[in-house]
Parts: C-alpha cells; structure tokens; sequence
C-alpha cells in the first residue's frame, strides 16, 4: 500500500478530509510515528508483523545494526546452521552478541532475523511494505498520535497486534 | 463578474447611480477593504476555499502576499520575509496555507469572490464602509452581512434563519 491509503483514512478519522486543519507533513509523520510504535508492539507481543531478515557481513568480528533494528529473533551462519546468541565482544564461530549499535560474531557473514521498523515515509506517495489488513490499525493508530493520545495509541497497536500474535499462537 | 458589474450594483444601494458622491476610485478602495474583511473573517473559521498552495523552497521562497497562517503545521516557519527550514533540508517542499483573497486594481478585473453568498457579503460591507463616509450607519447592510457569513460559516443554525428571515 501507499502512504496516501493511510493518509486519507487518517483524515477520515480526524474530519479533516477538507484538508484545512492538518499538513501533510504532520499527517505523515504521524505515519512514521505509528509505524514506530507497532513495530516496538510488534516486537514486545512477538508477533508476525515487522519481522525483517538482513545478511550482515562481518569484518574483524562486528559489523553495524541494520537501519530500523529493534530486537533480534534469531542468527543463522552462512550454511544455514542457527547461532547461539551470547553476550560478549568476541563471540567464537557459532554464536553472535548485539552491543549498542553493533552486531558481532565469529562467522563471516550472519543471517539476521529480527523486529524492526521500515524506512520513514517521505511522501504520500511512498510504499508502506505491509499487507493490506494493517491500513485500517495504523491510520487508527496515527489518529490517535496525532491527537497527542499515546497511551490510546498504544492500547489500539496493542488490540490489532495482540489479536495477530494470539492467532499466530494458536496456529502454531 | 467584473469589478464595474460589482460597483453599479453598489451605487444603486448607496443611492448614488449618478456617481455624484462617489468616485469609482473610492469604491475601489472601499470594495479592497471589504475584500481584506471578508477573507480575514472566512480565514478565522477556517474555511477550507481560503486555502492555497506553493511550493517553498527554504530559505529563498519569499512569505507571499496575502499569507495569513500554515494549514496546520509545516516543517518550514516564516522569518524576515521568508520561510526558513525546520529540518535544516534546504529541499523545495509544498506548503499549503490561508491567504487572504488579492485586491482589485481597474473596473475591468474580476472580483475574487464570485460566488452568489460571498458577493452578497461583499455588498453589504462595502455599502457599510462606503456609507461611514459619509455619515451613514448602515445598520441593516451591517447586520445583514454578520447573519450571511455567520449562515455561510455555519455559526450557529439559528443565524441561517435569521438569514431567511431578513
């Protein structure tokens, strides 16, 4: 979907489709906003949404976070075989750690799966890579951030996402 | 409809069809001041057909004439006559914002509000001006235009009888 397919609903929801209240530039980032705090949800709940996969090529044993990273879920080496997650600055073959803003391991290159938020949107015209059931809960939610109403915002991520995980559990 | 179409229709209420009181230089000036009101009053209730767009280039774009305030919040914020960058990106953005409608210069231009509820409004503040002049309270014309714009702007329902009434 497009930044504008959340962008009018916002509007919609707010009653200001007449566009004399808000800019488009506080509409969208409100979006950026939302996008944010359902990917930290995302992350907390442990759900489906916001899961991103990086292949992160070490050099002398570290290499930087990729852009948007909030919290790892698994490490795998280049063969496939999963890594241990430890918690040092040297970590050997078969294990990685995350320092600040760092990822580092033994292996030579890591597959990273992990919970992260998406680029920033920068126009009404940008792409928003998530399914089409997701419109509706992140114009909701950046209703509500723009309104100043983050705990409301919170709990309504919380309601859609938390509904998506309990499903995802069932499932599994 | 043409600024001359406006002003014979303003003579005719000021009882001055033979242009004995009042130059067309005068009216002019007077119907400017009624159109500065009208949009200052119309931008006040947020009326969305008061609305304009440019594309701003921080720290070049000039403050247009005319502007008023942002629609809602922008990332640029006006400063010595021009608008400067929130963001520290120099990149050209569309604002949009309230202006007031341009003043007329010559019987030949058009009125900037042309539409039958603005002219009516525009009528009467004008006739209430010119007729200060001279003098004149203008008691019905005042009233009439605060029951028209506040109809026009949704005041109260209450007004819009008023308004039918009258």
């Amino acid at each position: 979907m497009t930044a504008n397919d959340i962008m009018y609903r916002i509007r919609l929801y707010v009653g200001d489709t007449d566009k004399k209240s808000l800019s488009d530039w506080e509409v969208l980032n409100s979006v950026n906003d939302a996008l944010r705090l359902m990917a930290e949800e995302s992350a907390r709940l442990g759900s489906s949404m916001f899961r991103m996969k990086s292949n992160v090529t070490i050099t002398a044993g570290s290499a930087s976070l990729p852009a948007g990273y909030l919290q790892v879920i698994k490490a795998f080496n280049g063969t496939g075989g999963e890594l241990l997650n430890v918690f040092t600055d040297i970590p050997d073959d078969g294990e990685f750690s995350v320092t600040g803003g760092s990822l580092s391991s033994g292996e030579a290159t890591v597959e990273l799966w992990y919970f992260g938020y998406p680029a920033a949107v920068v126009s009404a015209d940008s792409t928003i890579n998530l399914p089409e059931s997701m419109a509706v809960p992140l114009a909701r939610v950046a209703s509500l951030l723009l309104a100043n109403k983050v705990e409301e915002a919170v709990s309504m991520a919380d309601y859609f996402i938390g509904a998506k995980a309990e499903r995802s559990e069932r499932k599994g | 409809m043409l600024v001359n179409d406006f002003l014979k229709k303003v003579a005719v209420r000021l009882g001055d069809e033979a242009r004995i009181t009042y130059s067309n230089k005068e009216l002019i000036s007077v119907l400017n001041d009624a159109i500065t009101q009208l949009s200052l009053e119309r931008i006040a209730a947020s009326d969305a057909t008061m609305v304009k767009e440019i594309s701003v280039t921080p720290g070049t774009t000039a403050i247009p004439s005319g502007f008023v305030r942002f629609v809602g919040q922008e990332s640029v914020y006006p400063l010595n006559g021009k608008f400067m960058s929130l963001d520290s990106s120099s990149a050209a953005r569309t604002v949009r914002y309230f202006g007031v409608k341009p003043h007329v210069e010559t019987k030949g231009d058009d009125l900037p509000f042309d539409d039958t509820t603005s002219l009516g409004v525009l009528l009467n503040y004008v006739v209430v001006l010119a007729g200060a002049r001279v003098g004149d309270q203008s008691p019905i014309e005042a009233g009439l235009a605060d029951r028209m714009s506040g109809a026009y702007l949704g005041r109260v329902n209450a007004d819009a009888n008023k308004v039918k009434e009258a």
